[in-house]
């Protein structure tokens, strides 16, 4: 590779309906440095969801970006996010998960933070000589924090735009989501842990790909047009679309009402038990937002995808899907699932049992995604062929669908810019491209 | 139920053993209508998640098949679009520490612990856990009603999905 490696990873020329991807993009350790470097070091990267700091002294524990961080609530009731690391020697200072603590201790040496981060207990403080004061030693905070719509974001640099300008009309469809509680969604006990021998970038990929349903999930697709709730949900979804978002975000919208929504769509798919409950918070929705804002928020089905690396999808029931990359060649996931929070028990096993049904790695879709992945990765680590094409529906004479690339096409074009911040955005230099094509045939 | 018949609970940890065994030959010999057949009509298979384990409240599931459900996952696992068993991966199962937990009336609680080998791709994963299983005579034939495989792995960071029966 060329000294600038990055203006050669992606080409395109909308004449031909090209736009290719350079393969090394999902093997190269370099790649995976400027990643971390310009993405994952100033993205807005989501960290977590206010319903799981409830109380002063919750926290919770994660590593975002390599990063080992926890976000707390204070007394104070302010979410903060701290490096999990005690600024004596560096041990972690939450070593569960999640809990609650009124203080944070260091098994080390006992020096101790309260829930605000400031350091308030050193052993045998003297010492450490006359000049050492304990405000140079609270916890290191995590540079930027802030909240959409219960959706906690987190940034490691200092400046950047804010969280509003960078989520644009993103930020609209995360309110969606919100507003199908009246009380508030919360995340449910238990998550998706797992990981994939794969980049990261091809699970970005496979997230907002329709186009792969029909293939990929043929097993799911078959079952669901053998059972009788495909009958019930009124077959294929009738309406979908995808729309670019700016910014490397996009939705997916999948409208398929017959299916019904555990939130606040109920439909002969769901359980008829589950009716009253389904149609009461459909009524407080509607009572609240009028009856137009409240069918585009229990109707809508939709894949949101922000970039670089969080999925927020609402079907049946609603999921949030993060991913990080743990090397050139691995990605790290985690899935939640996002319910209302005044659901009971009857509902949330519904609504819980429909997630692990196709998304968990145990469901009828997701584990052969991880098969496919993992082996376009192990395929990709050849030198050749070279390219991928990200082109579908870059055609004159249709309307765009679906199922189109277009969601990943927003995501290349943001992660082409912060990869390589001086290359020319488009349309340059295709004869490259078609004589590595023609030297891939 | 004081009117049923002793002999009707009346079980031996070595019947539950050839159960179990059984059932661990059928998976890894890939006999999975036989393994059906090990079930009661009203079975249920739950894998929780590997961080939210207890059975007490509502968690979010790896796995919670109802039997129809599950009579699907066999007919998928055996079909030639599920390719995450496309082509099969190895398997071997060890199956110890056996115990009768509780027999409330005709339902057996037992408590099995299991190692699962995988291979496939040159690539090896191992599922480490508990079954906390409840068993029901049926015709006189022992079987599994209810079948909990509880994970001790921390996560799914070394095995990337749960393709296979567990």
């Amino acid at each position: 590779m060329d000294e600038d490696i990055s203006p050669q990873l992606i080409r395109r020329d909308d004449e031909r309906g090209i736009f290719a991807v350079h393969r090394s993009v999902y093997t190269d350790p370099a790649v995976y440095a400027l990643e971390q470097e310009r993405i994952f070091a100033r993205c807005w990267l989501y960290a977590g969801h206010v319903s799981e700091l409830t109380s002063p002294g919750d926290f919770i524990a994660r590593t975002i970006a390599n990063r080992r961080i926890f976000l707390s609530r204070a007394k104070d009731g302010v979410i903060r996010a701290f490096y999990n690391s005690c600024t004596h020697r560096g041990a972690m200072l939450c070593r569960e998960a999640r809990g609650n603590a009124p203080m944070m201790v260091c098994p080390y040496h006992f020096w101790s933070f309260d829930s605000a981060g400031r350091l308030t207990g050193v052993p045998d403080s003297e010492s450490f000589g006359p000049h050492f004061d304990r405000a140079d030693f609270n916890l290191a905070r995590v540079a930027r924090l802030d909240i959409c719509h219960g959706f906690i974001f987190v940034s490691f640099a200092d400046s950047g735009e804010s969280l509003a300008d960078y989520l644009g009309a993103a930020g609209d469809y995360l309110a969606r989501v919100a507003d199908n509680s009246i009380a508030g969604m919360e995340i449910a006990e238990g998550s998706f842990r797992y990981s994939l021998a794969a980049n990261w970038k091809l699970m970005v990929e496979n997230s907002t790909d329709a186009y792969h349903v029909p293939a990929t999930h043929h097993r799911y697709v078959d079952y669901m047009k053998a059972s009788a709730q495909w009958d019930l949900a009124g077959g294929a979804p009738p309406e979908t679309s995808v729309t670019p978002l700016g910014n490397g975000h996009c939705i997916l919208h999948l409208h398929n009402p017959g299916g019904g929504k555990m939130t606040a769509h109920w439909t002969p798919a769901l359980p008829e038990a589950l009716k009253p409950r389904i149609a009461a918070r459909r009524e407080a929705i509607e009572a609240k937002h009028g009856k137009e804002r409240a069918s585009h928020i229990c109707d809508s089905y939709g894949i949101l995808q922000i970039f670089p690396n969080l999925l927020v999808m609402e079907s049946v029931s609603t999921i949030v899907r993060q991913f990080f990359p743990a090397g050139p060649g691995k990605l790290d996931i985690q899935m939640w699932g996002l319910i209302p929070s005044e659901m009971d028990e009857m509902e949330r096993e519904h609504a819980l049992r429909s997630i692990a049904m196709f998304w968990g790695p145990g469901g009828f879709g997701s584990a052969d995604d991880v098969d496919i992945l993992e082996s376009c990765q192990a395929a990709c680590a050849s030198p050749e062929p070279e390219w991928s094409i990200v082109s579908r529906g870059m055609v004159a004479d249709r309307a765009p669908r679906f199922d189109d690339d277009i969601g990943s096409r927003e995501f290349w074009k943001r992660w082409h810019a912060a990869i390589a911040p001086d290359a020319p955005a488009t349309g340059e230099d295709a004869s490259n491209l078609l004589r590595f094509a023609a030297r891939g045939a | 139920m004081p009117d049923r018949p002793a002999q009707e609970s009346l079980v031996t940890r070595a019947e539950v053993e050839e159960l179990l065994y059984e059932e661990a030959a059928c998976l890894d010999d890939w006999r999975l209508d036989d393994w059906l057949a090990l079930l009661t009509d009203d079975a249920s298979y739950v894998v929780p998640a590997t961080n939210a384990r207890e059975a007490d409240g509502v968690k979010l599931p790896l796995i919670a098949d109802d039997i129809r459900l599950l009579r699907e996952r066999i007919t998928q696992l055996k079909g030639a679009f599920t390719w995450v068993e496309q082509p099969r991966s190895r398997t071997r199962r060890l199956i110890g520490n056996v115990r009768i937990a509780a027999i409330e009336g005709d339902e057996i609680h037992i408590r099995a612990n299991f190692i699962i080998h995988r291979m496939r791709n040159d690539a090896s994963a191992v599922y480490v856990g508990q079954y906390e299983n409840i068993l029901r005579r049926c015709d006189g034939r022992l079987k599994i009603h209810s079948r909990r495989s509880v994970l001790d792995n921390e996560s799914l960071r070394e095995h990337g999905a749960i393709a296979f029966i567990l």
